[in-house]
């Protein structure tokens, strides 16, 4: 019983930590897909996509 | 502000007030869990673990047991409706305009109390760090929220309370680990005997009364106030919604627990005459390097910079959602304008009301003593009747209100248990009232 109330606490330490690495690389891909150019213009990439399938 | 100014402008009012549905559950996660985790859910909880041990865990889980509710059953129902930007737009949906700018109003004034407390509470972290005057401080935390959150909208809130989330949630279980691995002593069963000691001592000086009020204000005061609502109408999808929530629930057991033990943990270093507030900051400043207490305040300064932003877009959101656009700027970019305004407006007046917030705890006591009995019957009931009827949500709504402001004042009976518990009885009573006096006597549904 003693080892385990420390026990819990580190463990869920240890889980809010992983949360925040969880969160921080959403963070990391959405700035870097609002970073990221948009090559053409959606409407023209359908087009693309339908005339050429590679 | 490099991570605020790295989330795009927003350039439509969709983009501005639900970052047009697009958000993926991991943001919408880090950004509930980033609002909620204030300074009370952090500087509070650790110095209530100092006094009275895992009691607040037990309190706490009211908070956690609402998140799960609402995940479950209201919020993927919220995100379910169509073009519905607020709470209002979903009461107005279901009894009517009239409710919707009623709705409207109480949510904004709600906003801009919760502002006030939160600029007042970042005017007391800058004052302690760099020695601002109180003016100036609540000014700067004002400034540099509303510049970021008026041109980014929801977007730049969710992406900096992201930022600020992944920072807090690493520094904060890391300073608990440091301090359980190299200053406390006697292991495993020292740190037991020392929470339990500390838990039988709080609840001999907290009445069950006391415990009661603290429970209802957990378990109803921030359900779903104008920021969470926001975020789950701007989820990807309802199972991001519910997800996130139910996440959020989840987390905060953890967070509690982590918070808590580190008030324990200060109860072995500490003079027990330590100030509840000062417990926090005090701990680090003796026991870790002083990178670690630098770091410390400028995560302070971000828990309470996350509430306020989603807050101030919340509120603006609202104002702009419920009320201006009932009567004008019915074009996109009309709209925009008034919410990039209402932004600042709601940072200006809550930014001269900061100054006259007593506490912090008290301040967001009173804001979720109005919350609860205004907006959650006639919105809940709303949301699981088939037929709501107008008048019902009119007089609930209206009744919650004036019942909580009341119970605020002085002069008034004190309950003892707090002004939410009997507001939300006479707001369910008068719902009652609206929907059988409408039924009788109105005319045919809408």
């Amino acid at each position: 019983m003693k080892l385990a109330l420390l026990a819990l606490v580190v463990v869920a330490a240890g889980v809010v930590i992983l949360s925040g690495v969880w969160v921080g690389a959403a963070l990391v891909a959405a700035i870097w897909h609002v970073e990221r150019p948009s090559p053409t213009p959606p409407d023209d990439r359908a087009g693309q996509t339908a005339e050429s399938p590679e | 502000m490099f991570v605020a100014f790295r989330a795009r402008t927003a350039r439509e009012y969709a983009d501005f007030s639900i970052a047009r549905r697009t958000l993926p559950l991991a943001l919408i996660f880090g950004s509930l869990c980033a609002t909620y985790v204030g300074p009370a859910f952090s500087i509070g909880f650790v110095g209530r673990g100092f006094h009275s041990g895992f009691l607040f865990l037990l309190i706490g889980l009211a908070y956690s047991l609402q998140n799960i509710v609402v995940g479950l059953w209201v919020a993927p129902k919220l995100r379910e409706l169509k073009d519905c930007y607020t709470l209002g737009d979903a009461i107005g949906q279901k009894y009517g305009p009239r409710c919707q700018v009623l709705a409207g109003l109480i949510s904004v004034l709600l906003c801009t109390l919760f502002s006030a407390v939160m600029i007042s509470a970042g005017g007391v972290v800058l004052n302690d760090i760099f020695g601002l005057p109180p003016r100036l401080s609540v000014t700067v935390v004002a400034i540099v929220t509303a510049s970021y959150t008026a041109f980014g909208g929801l977007r730049a809130s969710v992406i900096t309370d992201a930022y600020h989330f992944a920072l807090f949630a690493l520094l904060l279980p890391g300073i608990l680990l440091f301090e359980l691995l190299f200053r406390f002593d006697g292991g495993a069963t020292a740190f037991y005997q020392q929470a339990m000691a500390t838990t039988a001592s709080g609840f001999q000086t907290t009445s069950p009364l006391e415990i009661v009020s603290f429970v209802m204000a957990f378990l109803l005061g921030e359900t779903l106030i104008p920021p969470y609502a926001n975020l789950a109408l701007a989820s990807k999808t309802t199972a991001v919604s519910r997800n996130g929530f139910v996440f959020a629930g989840l987390f905060s057991m953890l967070w509690f627990a982590v918070m808590i033990a580190l008030g324990v943990v200060a109860k072995a270093v500490l003079p027990g005459s330590t100030g509840e507030d000062y417990v926090l900051l005090t701990l680090v400043k003796f026991t870790m390097p002083h990178a670690a207490y630098a770091l410390l305040l400028v995560a302070l300064v971000s828990i309470v910079v996350s509430s306020l932003d989603s807050l101030l877009n919340a509120g603006a959101v609202v104002f702009t959602q419920d009320i201006i656009r009932r009567f004008a700027a019915r074009q996109d970019s009309a709209a925009l304008k008034a919410g990039r305004y209402s932004t600042v407006a709601i940072a200006a007046v809550g930014a001269g009301m900061a100054l006259f917030v007593p506490s912090v705890i008290k301040g967001l006591l009173i804001c979720y003593s109005i919350w609860a009995p205004a907006i959650l019957p006639a919105l809940f009931l709303g949301l699981w009747i088939r037929h709501p009827r107008p008048l019902a949500g009119l007089l609930s709504m209206a009744v919650g209100t004036v019942v909580a402001i009341l119970l605020q004042l002085e002069t008034f009976v004190k309950t003892g248990v707090g002004a939410i518990l009997p507001a939300l009885i006479c707001s369910l009573l008068a719902y009652a009232l609206g929907h059988y006096a409408h039924g009788l006597f109105g005319r045919p549904n809408r």
